[in-house]
């Protein structure tokens, strides 16, 4: 890379120079008892932050305007009827936001699409948390060439891999694994059931002891070879050939001198083991009478709130679960494709607030989103390319809402918050410093924070409050 | 059968070239007069599970895996644009990986999936710039990878001892400006006006919509006012010279069709096959018209590797490929010669996707440019990993995901799978071969062992399955349906075994 070039941190940094996190030995009280959830959502291909908090005064509209007008100008036409001058700014949805002083004057929106999670905002259960992004440490645009900053910027794959494992693709193991590994305790049994993909394997669940257990529609379902009566004939019903069948299954006794053999008898003997007890837990699924929107999203969520509803009888005290929604890589075409997926996510998450409140968990599940990257703030033409901080949200009954956390920066391009091509953000506030505050509410203490989060102590604020 | 038969006696490099001489059995064509409601994917699996060119279509479905499209980002046409996007895999696949790259470049898929379809160039007023999506990837995935590599596919380092990044952010921007100015065949630079055939055709340039500024990067200007065209054959040239690219592509063909984690020495060899463009194989033949990127040179290498012959190498720790499952189904599929071969009749076939229910891979409808998963994947908490070993597979091969595929196979195989219409036949497996042994249980099981695996069962499981096919009886009453029971249960169970999932 030219524009970022490798430096060694501590050298950059200076000895002394970093600012302690946290002091060792803070007394912080950190909660394990009961139970407490966290959701990941990942909005995969970079969200874009522009096009999501809009400015709703009209200086502030008229800049961004001025970096984007052939987006702006699409939403005025040619996008379908239901999402037409949705970014107008009279249909913007203003945010009351308590802490609205501290922008000097500048107001904010979000689009029309995501009505419900405005009155999640509105109402106290969500927040935003502006400009934040993978970094080591802080950093400005005059100093980026000379600090450290993550590495294989702008590269999906690297950047997602990043923001939910805190290093480039290879890494591999995730905070939220990591969060799981150091409240062990706070489970009862081994485990199998503390980290919960609703979107397959993904690194941000994995940890060193901790495995991921996948859900995804009605399944896992029983096999078929097992469970089928007749599979084994009309002849036979011999409990000896339903025991081996079950050893067959579960790998039992292959061992070899190939690593990946006995890997894969390892994961069926896991599947075997965890499938099973979880099966015999689905006659308790709590029955919502919240409707759950028709959309992956609103899917995952009917089912993460589901598998929330057998907390006790899976006897797990905490638990994190991944969604994820693709679709947010707006190179082209944006206006005909992030509203539906704004309204998808915002709709999806009120259903779930409400199924948490019909099983008196809402103070209990704190939910968040993900994303690898925001995006440029000038288009190129009628979409936006990759860039790095971005804005989220955090929402649940437990959540500190109707706020507005870190920077929404106006949009002078020259300021120190921006790269120097393409208005791309660099993020003022750290995925660490995100993940911390999660992790502190979760239950883990300042040593297990800064064991799972190894940057942390090179920013001020270890946590920001919003929960 | 006939094939293995058949190729009894022949020297491998003969075999070899016999498949290279194969005719390609085309897609679009198919797909055109199958008539506008046919599917692509029904297409996909009548032509990998019936066609006789199947290394060419092991080719087209390993490179399919480096250079993604899925029809999910295809908006126009996307069956038709994605039969001509197989047509153009399976056209290079035995040909020339720069020709691939030219070719994928002008295709309606790739266009429209990675966004420089109407791609227009900067405006300096209003400060837009090209969309830069293909410029990276094209970079980071089709041709050079992130940092530099030594040919055996390991990093290069500079003298700090740090990895050297192959291209910034400026080479981005820089390259972004050469994909501009591309759509549909036709009048104008609109869909509205393209021609009928425009969007399963080479798409093509238009002047007025290029970028006339200079197109730095990678060390290379490409001179202010230089056409669209010539600029992109210049782009080509240039990225294609770098010498990254023989391992970063090798190393991954190699994860498609032998090894997991491949040594650095098989790396060398292969990557050193595909520069020179050249492959002499131990028997004296040689592979190759001596020009960088030759795809027959690289597969020779691949697949006549002295590794691939030795007993030993294929008994160490990390020899051997975790199977796809995809290619464990079509395995299945043609070792038993299910037929007809007739996808559209199958509705358990219509999206093989789901990781929970079926295959978790779906081939030309990947989850995202960077594939089913990542040719650098170790997975956490596994021996493989603990040894530092890639295993790109097991993030779809894993602990979530083998109760889905247990079930879908064991659906197929005892004829249980969802049909789109009852009354018609499709998939049928041959079991005769299977029913003439089912009564001696160590005979069945053996043959099957050798069919499916080659013969490396574990004991153990080879045991536990003679022992359950005994626990069957055989009644005279019955005999006929107590057989197909045997056999049923014994094919389900070789192929739900540690060693169908992994080949050596």
């Amino acid at each position: 890379m030219t524009q970022f070039s490798r430096r060694n941190f501590l050298s950059a940094a200076g000895a002394g120079g970093l600012l302690a996190a946290i002091a060792p030995g803070t007394a912080w009280a950190a909660d394990t008892s009961g139970y407490k959830a966290l959701v990941c959502i990942s909005l995969l291909g970079g969200m874009d932050h522009a096009d999501t908090i809009l400015p709703t005064d009209q200086p502030s509209y008229d800049a961004l305007y001025d970096t984007r007008s052939g987006i702006l100008d699409n939403y005025r036409s040619g996008v379908a009827p239901e999402d037409r001058l949705s970014r107008d700014i009279d249909n913007l949805l203003p945010l009351s936001a308590d802490n609205i002083a501290d922008y000097g004057g500048r107001t904010f929106g979000l689009p029309p699409q995501m009505s419900a999670l405005h009155e999640l905002f509105e109402r106290g259960d969500a927040a935003i948390i502006g400009n934040m992004g993978p970094l080591v440490q802080p950093v400005t645009r005059d100093e980026v060439n000379r600090r450290t900053v993550p590495d294989r910027l702008f590269s999906h794959n690297d950047q997602i891999s990043t923001f939910l494992s805190l290093g480039p693709e290879g890494a591999r193991i995730g905070w939220g694994g990591r969060f799981v590994d150091a409240l062990t305790a706070a489970n009862s049994g081994d485990g199998a059931y503390s980290a919960i993909s609703l979107a397959g394997f993904n690194v941000f669940l994995s940890g060193n002891q901790t495995r991921i257990f996948q859900i995804n529609g009605g399944g896992p379902y029983p096999l078929t070879a097992l469970n089928r009566r007749s599979f084994l004939g009309s002849g036979s019903d011999s409990s000896k050939a339903r025991r081996l069948m079950a050893d067959h299954f579960s790998g039992a006794g292959v061992t070899s001198d190939n690593f990946y053999i006995n890997d894969i008898a390892d994961s069926q003997a896991r599947a075997a083991t965890n499938i099973t007890r979880y099966r015999e837990t689905l006659s308790s699924i709590y029955s919502f009478t919240t409707q759950f929107p028709r959309s992956p999203i609103g899917a995952q969520l009917k089912n993460v709130a589901e598998t929330i509803s057998l907390r006790n009888q899976l006897g797990v005290g905490r638990q994190i679960f991944y969604c994820a929604i693709a679709g947010f890589d707006t190179h082209n075409d944006q206006a005909n494709s992030l509203p539906a997926l704004q309204r998808q996510l915002s709709d999806a998450l009120m259903a779930f607030q409400n199924a948490m409140a019909e099983i008196n968990e809402t103070n209990n599940v704190t939910t968040f989103t993900a994303s690898e990257f925001g995006r440029t703030t000038i288009g190129n033409g009628d979409g936006t390319d990759h860039g790095w901080g971005g804005h989220h949200f955090v929402v649940g009954g437990a959540v500190n809402g109707k706020r507005i956390y870190g920077d929404i920066p106006p949009y002078d391009l020259g300021l120190q918050t921006y790269l120097a091509s393409r208005g791309v953000l660099i993020p003022t506030l750290s995925v660490e410093q995100y993940a911390a505050t999660l992790g502190a509410w979760f239950g883990l203490n300042p040593a297990e924070l800064n064991e799972a989060l190894p940057n942390l102590r090179n920013f001020d604020e270890a946590n920001l409050g919003f929960v | 059968m006939e094939d293995i038969n058949a190729a009894v006696g022949m020297s491998a490099s003969n075999l070899l070239l016999e498949e290279f001489a194969k005719p390609r059995t085309p897609y679009l064509s198919t797909l055109l007069a199958r008539g506008k409601n046919a599917s692509h994917l029904d297409l996909y699996w009548d032509t990998v599970v019936g066609a006789d060119d199947q290394l060419r279509q092991r080719m087209g479905s390993a490179l399919s895996q480096i250079i993604v499209v899925s029809d999910r980002g295809v908006n126009f046409f996307p069956k038709l644009a994605m039969a001509h996007y197989a047509d153009i895999l399976h056209t290079h696949a035995f040909g020339n990986y720069r020709d691939l790259l030219k070719d994928i470049t002008y295709s309606p898929a790739m266009s429209q999936y990675l966004t420089y379809m109407y791609n227009r160039k900067g405006n300096m007023e209003t400060g837009s710039e090209p969309d830069e999506n293909y410029a990276r990837e094209f970079m980071q995935l089709f041709t050079i990878g992130l940092f530099e590599l030594n040919m055996d596919g390991s990093q290069r380092l500079d003298v700090e001892g740090n990895p050297i990044p192959t291209y910034g952010s400026d080479d981005v921007a820089g390259l972004s400006r050469v994909f501009t100015g591309l759509g549909f065949s036709g009048p104008n630079f609109y869909t509205s006006t393209a021609d009928d055939d425009a969007f399963y055709k080479p798409i093509i340039m238009f002047p007025a919509q290029h970028s006339e500024r200079d197109k730095t990067f990678l060390g290379l200007t490409i001179p202010a006012g230089t056409d669209g065209d010539t600029s992109i054959d210049m782009a080509i040239d240039h990225i294609f010279d770098q010498p990254s690219v023989a391992p970063f592509i090798s190393r991954q063909l190699i994860q498609r069709f032998t090894m997991s984690h491949p040594t650095p020495d098989y790396v060398e060899r292969v990557a050193t096959a595909f520069e020179t463009g050249r492959f002499v194989a131990p028997d004296g033949v040689t592979f190759g018209d001596g020009r960088k990127g030759d795809l027959q040179a690289t597969l020779a290498a691949i697949l006549l590797d002295p590794t691939q012959f030795d007993e030993a190498f294929a008994e160490s720790e990390s020899a051997g490929k975790i199977r796809e499952p995809v290619l464990r189904f079509t395995q299945w599929a043609r070792a038993f010669e299910a037929a007809p071969v007739l996808a559209e009749n199958e509705q358990t076939l219509s999206d093989t996707n789901n990781p929970i229910l079926r295959l978790g891979q779906q081939p030309l409808r990947a989850p995202s440019v960077f594939n089913f998963y990542r040719p650098g994947f170790i997975a956490p908490g596994t021996e493989s990993g603990a040894n530092d070993l890639t295993a790109p597979e097991f993030q779809i091969v894993n602990d979530g995901t083998f109760y889905g595929y247990a079930n879908f196979m064991t659906d197929f195989v005892i004829g249980r799978q969802l049909k789109a219409d009852l009354d018609v036949e499709s998939f049928i497996p041959d079991y005769s071969t299977e029913l003439a042994l089912a009564d001696d249980a160590e005979a069945l099981t053996n043959h099957l062992n050798m069919l499916l695996t080659g013969g490396r069962l574990d004991e153990v499981v080879s045991d536990r399955v003679i022992e359950i096919l005994n626990e069957i009886p055989i009644l005279e009453a019955s005999s006929d349906e107590d057989r197909l029971t045997r056999v049923h249960v014994a094919i389900t169970l070789v192929i739900t075994s540690p060693a169908y999932t992994f080949q050596r």
